[in-house]
């Protein structure tokens, strides 16, 4: 082979073997675990959603459904710990970050609502109940899209 | 022997394939959030009509109105950033093969 050749055939083989390592990553990869936390905590939420909706109008205190929170706070936390880490996934952690802020938000509203008693007819009118559901199915389908879109 | 011209048309190609896949789903999302948020400020409407707000209540609402946005232009984010990923990765990733097969007449 000509010198020049096989000066061209080096160069080329250093310029293939440079670009192997330089593959770009501006997100982490899709996480099929991710998504079925969320599916898994959606399903609690909705559930309790359903408790409350079907409840009569005076028996929707914090009280009975405590524990329900304290579960469902949980899974948000484990979920944001995963999140955390995660390599190039700072957008998932805010996501799980608000995720895990308006359910405890939340919580306490139902709380205090429950303890100012008094003559509010319910801790929790449907139309409040409707309001919440729709939050959390807006962050759910928010923190879904982010995970599908590492697909 | 390799024609760069060739070979960094094809490479653009491959990485404007990519971006053309991915734009219409993140523009969908956008309008669905759009949709969202004009939903909710309605049931919100609905429960400051039923008495259901006091005024923490509206407070920690429009609170979480804003939480709820952020999380969905975060999840916007996500989307350009893996179709500019993958634009880049088709872009190497056409210009390697294209250097491979040069070496392969070369050799």
């Amino acid at each position: 082979m000509p010198r020049h050749d096989a000066r061209a055939l080096v160069t080329v083989l250093v310029v293939v073997l440079a670009l192997s390592g330089c593959a770009v990553r501006l997100v982490a990869d899709y996480d099929a675990a991710t998504e079925d936390a969320l599916l898994r905590a959606y399903e609690k939420i909705n559930a309790l959603y359903d408790r409350l909706a079907e409840s009569p109008f005076g028996e929707r205190d914090y009280g009975p459904v405590a524990e329900r929170y304290g579960a469902i706070e949980t899974d948000l936390r484990v979920l944001l710990l995963r999140q955390r880490g995660r390599e190039s996934n700072s957008e998932s952690v805010g996501i799980a970050e608000r995720l895990l802020e308006s359910w405890q938000s939340t919580r306490a509203e139902h709380k205090r609502r429950s303890a100012a008693g008094g003559d509010a007819p319910s801790a929790y009118p449907d139309s409040l109940i409707a309001l919440d559901r729709q939050q959390f199915d807006d962050h759910f389908m928010a923190a879904i899209a982010a995970e599908q879109a590492k697909k | 022997m390799i024609d760069w011209k060739t070979v960094w048309k094809d490479a653009v190609a491959a990485a404007e394939a990519v971006v053309s896949d991915r734009a219409p789903k993140a523009k969908g999302y956008v309008k669905d959030i759009v949709k969202a948020r004009e939903k909710r400020i309605k049931l919100l409407l609905i429960a400051l009509a039923d008495g259901a707000l006091d005024e923490a209540t509206i407070e920690a609402e429009l609170r979480e109105e804003r939480a709820i946005l952020e999380s969905e232009l975060l999840a916007v984010r996500v989307m350009v950033k893996k179709a500019a990923q993958d634009a880049a990765n088709a872009l190497i990733g056409t210009i390697q093969k294209a250097l491979l097969d040069g070496i392969r007449l070369v050799a």
